[in-house]
């Protein structure tokens, strides 16, 4: 525990520290020595990247909802079905696109949906371009939801497992319609999966890295994106860890404002 | 009346489901024909002739061949290790109420949040610092420190529907603290536990940004090796790559199925 | 924390050291022979590594440990930055203007004619020097970069760089971003436009209205983006590297516009790549013979063909696709080949990403 406390912690401050120096072009890395700045962070205030932070929430949070929406019925039947047979076949199918590497889910979905797939049609009936920047971000959105719904059907799917089948039928019993009952009684029972299915998903999707620079045909950038290039290309590693630091603290705002929002909504908030 | 408002939610409920399989099935449809198709580049779907071509090259190519030794021994060792430091830490999580319960779940996903380049060349400034150059090791750490947010997420999902009734009448009967947690707890959240080991093994076996930084000559695993090896050329061994591990995955579960019973190994919660 | 005994604390500890042993003996590794020398090198993979190795397994004396470039060129000086003084590598592959990058850091190791007899067939002004006059460089290969079109998918012939602005290219163009060999395809705009490496401000001028065309359908990130972009015929005009543009022939005819006579853009930008050797390594004698041995004609020219990369050695054969950048007569190459200031390029790639990220993107749409 105390090991794995401190291989989380330790490069974490690295990080931080690294984001106050300063930024030599040419070399790599950031200045040992010299006096801290916080330019690094002013420069994160121009609106362009105020922009693409923006995007990025939108993209990202669009995305995890609808994943969830999408997840949550394959997460009931299998927690709920019967049929071994349909069990087995789901989750195999949810193993499977795991195990499926990134990149290739990615291109795989660049080319359903992509302007040489159904885009075509898809942007013909959102009326643009399928190479235009509006369908970039669809296609994107596209990508984080693919992405995200192995991941919240199982996580989902535990939870749902231990909640008892005869409350629904006492509430139906009691004269509920089933769908009344269903939203009442399974739907918040179940909040801790979905909570923590939108932890899980909602990072990934403000973390994620391939598809936006794949499927935004490099017209979208989220923030891990800009962190690559400083990191991998630049050598820049202030600016980079700036925006890694931005990066987290959104996240964390995000994701623990969202989430204390859902928990509002339902009484039952076992667990954290 | 009540009726048809049941009938009209059941068929959504059908429809959405039917909608999100075929979205998640069509993709790795795509990403299959990938893998078999005969042209040597990325092209419209469908392919125009078939061929194994990509599987030959696949394994005639050693270093793709150990690379994959390698990610499956690291992978599987990473996920055990953070299986089970995951499945303590959802159980720090779930059982106490302790001031700061927020800040160690917080510090718990935090590797998912920041960028993964970030967290490679963190690690590999720290392992510098304390003299570790071992690729295979650091990216055993590296690996387990990230994929502890999944296995945290995953159990505490499973553990926090738990009514801690259960626990305390153990308890109550005389058994110890750790009986408690093997003999109700973990059946209870076995499904959670084994969600985050895939998720854990999965992650793992494709991760390329956090292993860029921290892998040597004797330590390439199967992403970088194929990352590398896309230089210049779209070569679709990665596609038969991702399909293969997909499918031996899935045999797997079949085989473990027909072996143990998956109930026994994902759990099906209390209700069956 | 309720719930954790002594017994598994004491449990998962050993478990920790018992995978820490296990992982300093790695049983499921089997070590080089210790018979030949061993060098380590770094070459970026697929035909680039198929080359190398072509090469490596023609000579008996040297076993050569191969590592390749995963990703962006920092990653690489990155480990070796945070490992210096420890040595990694024995010889390690790179291009302009890294060469730059490597001599701020002190790195490279000169080496001279004398000690490689070979490297006096390679053209004098493909030596980096560092400020005492010492080459640092093995240069290998020489590509180049210029503009293109499949013409089984383009709604016409491009011919003039005006025509980039045609609203019949919408969202037909594939352009590399600016940390891209170094921003080279606005460099070239400003050297069409009156300006040069220091001053980039006509070439970003010619970007933005590019950029507001509309006519840009993606900006790609690695060659590969770049090639699946026009493979899959998602678009059908670009700029990119000798080497891309051999594997889009394969899949459809292809104009390439290397050499557009009176044009200053659709003109082909030349970069070389080559070995250098950190002067941390334990092995500089071995590894400078080695790559004496690489450069040799033969060698040069073998490594080469896979690539379709013009050799750096004069004496060496380039293939046929390789043409496109040979220019045989001085003035050929004073009207067609330009070699960018890379040093400039280099010590500005910093601002010109920030640029492109806050005035070029914003503006495709």
């Amino acid at each position: 525990m105390v090991l794995l406390a401190l291989l989380l912690l330790l490069p974490l401050v690295n990080i931080f520290v690294e984001s106050f120096r300063q930024y030599v072009p040419g070399r790599i890395g950031g200045l040992v020595g010299a006096s801290y700045t916080l330019e690094n962070y002013i420069t994160l205030l121009h609106p362009v990247y105020v922009g693409y932070l923006v995007t990025m929430l939108w993209c990202a949070t669009a995305a995890t909802i609808v994943a969830l929406v999408m997840g949550y019925p394959i997460a009931y039947v299998i927690a709920r079905t019967r049929s071994h047979a349909t069990r087995m076949a789901l989750l195999g199918l949810l193993v499977g696109l795991l195990f499926l590497s990134a990149l290739v889910r990615v291109y795989s979905l660049e080319l359903s949906f992509g302007s040489v797939g159904l885009g075509r049609i898809i942007a013909g009936l959102m009326d643009v371009s399928p190479n235009s920047r509006t369908y970039a971000e669809f296609l994107v959105m596209i990508g984080l939801v693919h992405h995200s719904i192995p991941l919240s059907a199982l996580l989902m799917t535990g939870t749902i497992q231990n909640i008892n089948p005869k409350l629904v039928e006492a509430g139906m019993a009691l004269g509920a319609p089933l769908w009344r009952a269903q939203l009442s009684i399974t739907f918040p029972l179940s909040m801790p999966g979905i909570l923590s299915a939108f932890l899980v998903c909602y990072t990934i999707n403000m973390s994620a890295f391939v598809v936006p620079m794949i499927l935004g045909k490099g017209k979208i950038h989220f923030l891990s994106n800009l962190v690559y290039d400083r990191y991998a290309e630049l050598a820049n590693f202030p600016s980079g860890s700036a925006i890694a630091v931005q990066l987290l603290l959104v996240t964390l705002i995000a994701t623990y404002g969202i989430g204390w929002l859902l928990r509002r909504w339902t009484s039952e908030g076992a667990g954290v | 009346m009540r009726r048809i408002f049941d009938d009209i939610w059941k068929i959504a409920a059908l429809v959405l489901m039917a909608l999100t399989l075929a979205f998640l099935i069509g993709p790795m449809i795509v990403a299959i024909a990938m893998s078999f198709d005969a042209r040597g580049y990325l092209a419209p779907f469908p392919p125009t002739s078939l061929s194994l071509r990509w599987y030959a090259a696949f394994f005639a190519n050693g270093s793709f061949v150990s690379g994959l030794g390698n990610s499956l021994v690291l992978g599987f060792l990473a996920t055990i290790v953070s299986a089970f430091a995951g499945t303590m830490g959802a159980l720090a999580l779930v059982n106490n109420k302790f001031r700061g319960k927020a800040v160690l779940s917080a510090l718990f996903l935090s590797p998912l949040m920041i960028p993964a380049v970030v967290v490679g060349l963190a690690l590999l400034i720290f392992f510098s610092r304390i003299a570790v150059f071992d690729g295979f090791f650091r990216l055993f750490c590296a690996h387990v420190v990230v994929t502890l947010p999944f296995t945290v997420r995953a159990a505490l999902a499973s553990l926090s529907g738990i009514r801690r009734s259960y626990v305390e009448a153990a308890m109550s009967l005389g058994a110890s603290p750790a009986r408690a947690f093997w003999d109700i707890s973990f059946p209870l959240a076995k499904t959670g536990i084994f969600a985050g080991c895939i998720f854990a093994f999965a992650y793992s076996l494709d991760d390329v940004a956090v292993s860029l930084f921290l892998y040597d000559t004797n330590s390439i695993t199967l992403p970088i090796a194929l990352v590398s090896h896309m230089r210049a050329n779209f070569d679709l061994s990665v596609a038969a790559a991702a399909t293969f591990l997909a499918f031996i995955t899935v045999l797997l579960i079949v085989v473990l199925d027909r072996i143990i019973g998956l109930n026994r190994v994902v759990g099906q919660g209390l209700y069956r | 924390m309720s719930g954790i005994s002594k017994r598994k604390f004491l449990t998962q500890l050993g478990a920790g050291v018992g995978t820490a042993a296990l992982f300093t003996s790695k049983p499921w590794i089997r070590r080089a022979a210790a018979a030949d020398v061993t060098l380590v090198g770094v070459e970026w993979g697929g035909p680039w590594l198929e080359g190398a190795k072509a090469v490596a397994a023609k000579q008996p004396k040297f076993n050569i440990q191969w590592e390749t470039h995963g990703g962006g060129a920092a990653a690489i000086m990155a480990k070796i930055k945070t490992a210096w003084p420890t040595p990694l590598y024995d010889f390690v592959a790179q291009f302009d203007p890294l060469y730059y990058a490597w001599m701020r850091e002190g790195w490279p190791e000169p080496l001279s004619i004398d000690e490689m007899p070979n490297l006096k067939d390679i053209p004098a002004e493909s030596f980096v020097r560092n400020d005492k006059g010492q080459i640092i460089n093995v240069p290998i290969s020489q590509s180049g970069r210029f503009w293109g079109y499949r013409s089984d998918k383009a709604p016409f012939a491009v011919k003039k760089h005006e025509d980039l602005l045609d609203p019949r290219l919408k969202g037909q163009i594939c352009v590399p971003d600016a940390l891209q060999s170094q921003n080279s395809m606005v460099a070239m705009f400003a050297l069409a436009f009156g300006g040069d490496e220091k001053n980039m401000e006509p070439g970003w001028d010619f970007m933005k209205r590019l950029a507001k065309s509309g006519n840009i359908g993606r900006v790609a990130k690695t060659e590969v983006d770049f090639i699946n972009s026009l493979s899959s015929g998602e678009c059908s005009v670009g700029i990119w590297s000798n080497a891309a543009w051999s594997k889009i022939a394969d899949v459809g005819p292809c104009v390439f516009l290397s050499r557009v006579p009176g044009d200053k853009i659709f003109r082909t930008g030349l970069l070389t790549e080559g070995f250098m050797i950190p002067s941390n390594s334990t092995k500089k004698k071995e590894a400078k013979e080695f790559l004496n041995f690489f450069v040799s004609p033969e060698n040069n020219q073998l490594y080469n063909e896979k690539l379709n990369f013009v050799p750096t050695n004069l004496k060496s054969g380039a293939t046929k696709m390789a043409q496109n950048i040979v220019f045989k007569t001085s003035e050929e190459r004073k009207e067609f080949a330009v070699v960018f200031d890379f040093v400039t390029l280099g010590a500005q790639q910093n601002q010109m990403t920030a640029k492109w990220e806050q005035e070029i993107t914003p503006l495709l749409r």
